[in-house]
């Protein structure tokens, strides 16, 4: 009895603990994301929920029409581009304030970049600023400037440490004002001079991690570290009490694991273009659990549908549609959007639903051939050879793929770039589905049946190599994909194939050794060029594992590089991507990637449909 | 008692400092490379080895010394540090450093570990009693049953029947996420039911012994009324194995439950135990290890402490 009063004690004070913790507020706009925000420092954004959120807090100088990925005004009013193509000149808005009320001025956008050049910020991205003028010389000099100074200084007390590391970054400053052609000539004009003419220069300027950051408040968080010489950046300035941002949203509140809350920016030059004066992210790791929120009526948006039942819910979606293909048709013959159609049918029944979207999306999903002429272990890689790859690529029905394996029926492909994703780009057609032709070049590449019992060889009748097929073992959708591949390259070609799924770290791993005779692959474009995806047949790109290396391909790019006239370039790029897929294919194409949405058709506006799939969170409204 | 509190308080860095050495190199010795982005996507090489040295990766040496010298606060003490007791940035969630990550997780797993536990123990140790004391008659089958279904059926299954019941179809509780009771319920529960199977049968075998021993039979012939045996005598001793049973149970409940707290949306720290492994976030992984590592040692100490209290006999 004499443990009744603490434990009655303890319970209420668990009780209190748990009820003070506040509850999150409603807002406009509810949505969760596929997984956790990891930064809102726009330099160091590479994820896509990151890169998000970037776009309400921060403004840059230009950004995208979403719709159609043309270029508008932000930050800057105007631009001109000289005779040359190599030297912009932005005009900023002089009404844009700080949410802190400082103007923005031409000299955030140079600390910015600034810092996302500097290697001392590690941006994963800074790659795409190497296009300015001087760039890639600072960089390299400021790297080895630091190897140096650790050398330098070591045995060295740390007063004397700190003073070394104050003079390198002394003369830092005075290098990039020297060497790297970016510069504010007034408080209004920004000023850049590029390496070379860069035709997607305003693409990139739309991207995210070229948004400016507010200078004060960075230098706040940041020092020279005395052991490195480094300037070290903390990141408690991403925090809400201390985040200054110039974009349509200021951040109300960042808990970890919990949400985020954004609201209307009251000094954003523009206000009327935000449809949800507050909007709130949801975390929520789970996705099953999300698609359970959902279905509580909690959440608008769902951003990311991965579950392992999502070809189900696309079924369901698919018995509605053809239960109301009449009316569906009639509504978007009279010139409606399918989501205005969807809304006036009447409520899905047992079996149907209609809130699960399919959105094709910026990437392409591929199996990497190792193209280098030998194994790991030393034995003659089969796939050297252009030939065997076109007739594993040929002997593929990717159709019955996207129909019966993933069941997601995705848009299929034969190239390397989503077709109609980039304005002005024309992707040529790749190889088909033909085993005919497969085994016609495997036989041409010197394998066939000889003995005739089902398996090919070679002229000294040696069979060919067991096939090496690595996956990645997360989720079913590789696995899935590896057995069907497996079954088509065996009955088509006759040869054995092996599969290897991975966990992920471990898939990477032997990836990256190029370890492995067939992998999987995929990849995500950044800005709006065919270089986005070619780049990864470049001979040393550090993104191609499959180690392929083609004098022509790199020619072409550098002739493209070259290129003054757009139009010219475009039928360069055009010409290097055909080579890659209908006579190298380094890549099995299998077909273009799709992210599943869920929402409530009708309720949500404002989303875009665009293949590179950038969602402005200030356009997206929700009729609660 | 004060003596084994001091010789185990003084023994708890000596055990921190082997747990941390075996995780280090545990974890160290996971293939890949924190930093990378999984979707698979390489920043050039040059970016990518100014991102290791940024965050001291580029040696295992220097990261294990820095690292130690961080999280005990000797660094602080000699200057080259900004704050004591120091476990980094995290590497995965790179806004947020793993002192961040665990103050913010660990009082919400705390939290409801302990209401799981409250919980547990007042249905285990209530079934326990109401069976053990009349073994073999409905009520003590039932709460067999019970116990059984409780301690097989797996907590994402619970967790989830729960969450439709309840969230969906109810529409009784809100889906995910942490704030007020109403969000605490269904994990508590989830959480508990479990362990309150467990302590059930301990209690239940633990009180079928106590009620044949000699000193209940003296105290029936002496008169003393049922209730007061059960709660007040053979409770007490069926206790003892509960009570070395809750030490590392509440250990575990309080640092959180991977699948409980994924199911449920909880922001505890529960998750970061598999996905910081799956990241490879050496910072993170430390501090989650450190943490459980520390709460347990102090919740075994207090159970030892506990057991000496409740049966003197003990360690004398």
């Amino acid at each position: 009895m004499k443990l009744l009063a603490p434990l009655v004690a303890l319970v209420g004070a668990l009780a209190t603990v748990i009820c003070l913790d506040d509850t999150p507020a409603d807002a406009d706009l509810v949505f969760v994301n596929a997984s956790e925000v990891f930064t809102l420092d726009p330099q160091r954004m590479t994820w896509m929920q990151d890169l998000r959120m970037a776009y309400c807090l921060y403004e840059g100088l230009v950004r995208w029409n979403n719709d159609d990925f043309s270029i508008e005004a932000a930050a800057a009013t105007s631009w001109t581009i000289s005779e040359d193509r190599r030297t912009y000149t932005f005009r900023l808005r002089p009404d844009a304030r700080w949410s802190n009320g400082d103007p923005v001025t031409a000299h955030d956008f140079v600390y910015s970049w600034k810092r996302a050049i500097l290697p001392d910020t590690a941006a994963q991205y800074s790659s795409l600023f190497m296009v300015i003028d001087g760039a890639a010389s600072f960089f390299r000099w400021r790297t080895e400037a630091l190897a140096d100074f650790a050398r330098e200084t070591a045995g060295l007390g740390t007063p004397q440490r700190r003073d070394r590391a104050q003079a390198l970054w002394d003369e830092t400053e005075r290098r990039f004002a020297a060497t790297v052609s970016l510069e504010a000539d007034d408080r209004l004009t920004l000023r850049v001079r590029l390496a070379r003419p860069t035709p997607y220069f305003l693409d990139l300027v739309a991207f995210g991690v070229f948004c400016p950051v507010h200078r004060g408040t960075v230098e706040g968080f940041s020092r020279l570290d005395p052991a490195t010489g480094r300037l070290h950046q903390r990141h408690g300035w991403t925090k809400p009490t201390h985040l200054v941002g110039n974009g349509p949203y200021v951040l109300a509140s960042w808990r970890y694991k919990r949400g985020l809350y954004l609201e209307a920016n009251r000094l954003y030059h523009s206000p009327a273009i935000v449809q949800s004066p507050t909007v709130a992210c949801v975390s929520i790791e789970d996705i099953n659990t999300a698609v359970l929120a959902f279905e509580s009526g909690r959440i608008d948006w769902l951003s990311d549908v991965s579950t392992e039942y999502q070809a189900d819910m696309l079924a369901q979606r698919l018995a509605y549609e053809s239960k109301h293909a009449p009316r569906i048709e009639a509504g978007l013959a009279a010139g409606r959007s399918l989501d205005e159609v969807l809304a006036d049918l009447p409520a899905p029944g047992r079996g149907e639903r209609r809130d699960i979207h399919i959105f094709p999306a910026f990437g392409t999903d591929f199996y990497s051939f190792n193209c280098r002429p030998h194994l790991t272990d030393g034995r003659d890689n089969p796939f050297a050879n252009a030939g065997v790859r076109r007739a594993f690529v040929m002997s593929v029905d990717k159709n019955a793929i996207v129909r019966h394996v993933t069941r997601l029926n995705e848009p299929i492909v034969t190239t390397l770039i989503p077709p109609g994703s980039i304005p002005g780009y024309r992707s040529p057609n790749g190889l088909g589905y033909d085993p005919v032709g497969a085994r016609g070049s495997l036989a041409a590449a010197g394998w066939a049946d000889r003995d005739g019992d089902g398996i090919i060889e070679n002229e000294r009748g040696e069979p060919f190599p067991v096939i090496d097929l690595l996956y990645s073992s997360n989720g079913s959708r590789y696995r899935n994909i590896s057995l069907a591949l497996r079954d088509m390259w065996q009955r088509e070609l006759g040869v054995r194939v092996e599969l290897r799924g991975k966990e992920t770290k471990f898939f990477r791993e032997d990836l990256r050794r190029g370890n492995f005779m067939i992998g999987r692959g995929g990849w995500y474009g950044d800005y709006g060029d065919p270089t986005t995806f070619l780049d990864l047949c470049r001979t040393g790109n550090g993104n191609n594992v499959r180690g392929y290396s083609s004098p022509r391909v790199d020619e072409l790019l550098r002739l493209a590089d070259d290129e003054l006239d757009p139009r010219a370039r475009m039928a360069l790029l055009a010409e290097c991507e055909r080579f890659l897929v209908t006579e190298e294919v380094p890549m099995l194409f299998l077909c273009q990637y799709v992210q599943l949405y869920m929402y409530e058709p009708g309720r949500l506006t404002g989303l875009s449909r665009h293949p590179r799939l950038t969602q402005y969170l200030w356009k997206m409204k929700s009729r609660g | 008692m004060s003596g084994l509190i001091v010789r185990r308080l003084l023994l708890m860095p000596v055990v921190l400092l082997v747990i941390y050495t075996v995780t280090f190199c545990l974890a160290w010795a996971i293939p890949g490379n924190p930093l990378e982005n999984p979707e698979g996507r390489q920043p050039p090489p040059e970016v990518m080895q100014a991102m290791l040295e940024q965050y001291r990766l580029d040696s295992p040496w220097t990261f294990y010394w820095d690292y130690l010298g961080n999280v005990t606060g000797i660094a602080w003490v000699l200057g080259t540090a900004d704050r004591p007791f120091d476990f980094g940035p995290s590497l995965t969630h790179v806004d947020w450093t793993v002192n961040e990550i665990l103050g913010a997780g660990l009082p919400v797993s705390m939290t409801l570990g302990l209401l799981a536990i409250l919980l547990a123990c007042a249905i285990g140790i209530t079934a326990g009693v109401v069976g053990g004391v009349k073994p073999g008659s409905a009520a003590d089958l039932a709460t067999l049953l019970i116990a059984l279904i409780g301690v097989s059926l797996p907590s994402f299954v619970i967790g989830t029947a729960l969450l439709v019941v309840f969230g969906v179809w109810l529409h009784a509780v809100p889906i995910g996420g942490w704030g007020g009771l109403s969000h605490a319920v269904l994990p508590a529960v989830t959480l508990a039911l479990p362990l309150a199977a467990y302590i059930a049968r301990l209690t239940r075998f633990g009180m079928m012994d106590q009620m044949i021993a000699d000193y209940v039979r003296t105290a029936r012939a002496k008169g003393v009324t049922e209730s007061r045996i059960v709660l007040g005598h053979a409770l007490k001793n069926a206790f003892l194995p509960v009570l070395s049973f809750l030490g590392p149970a509440a250990a575990m409940a309080m640092t959180g439950s991977f699948v409980v707290e994924k199911i449920f949306a909880v922001p505890g720290i529960g998750t970061h135990f598999v996905n910081a492994v799956l990241g490879k976030d050496l910072t993170l992984i430390m501090g989650v290890v450190l943490a459980y590592s520390t709460i347990l040692i102090l919740f075994n100490l207090v159970v030892d402490v506990a057991y000496r209290w409740v049966d003197p006999r003990i360690g004398t």
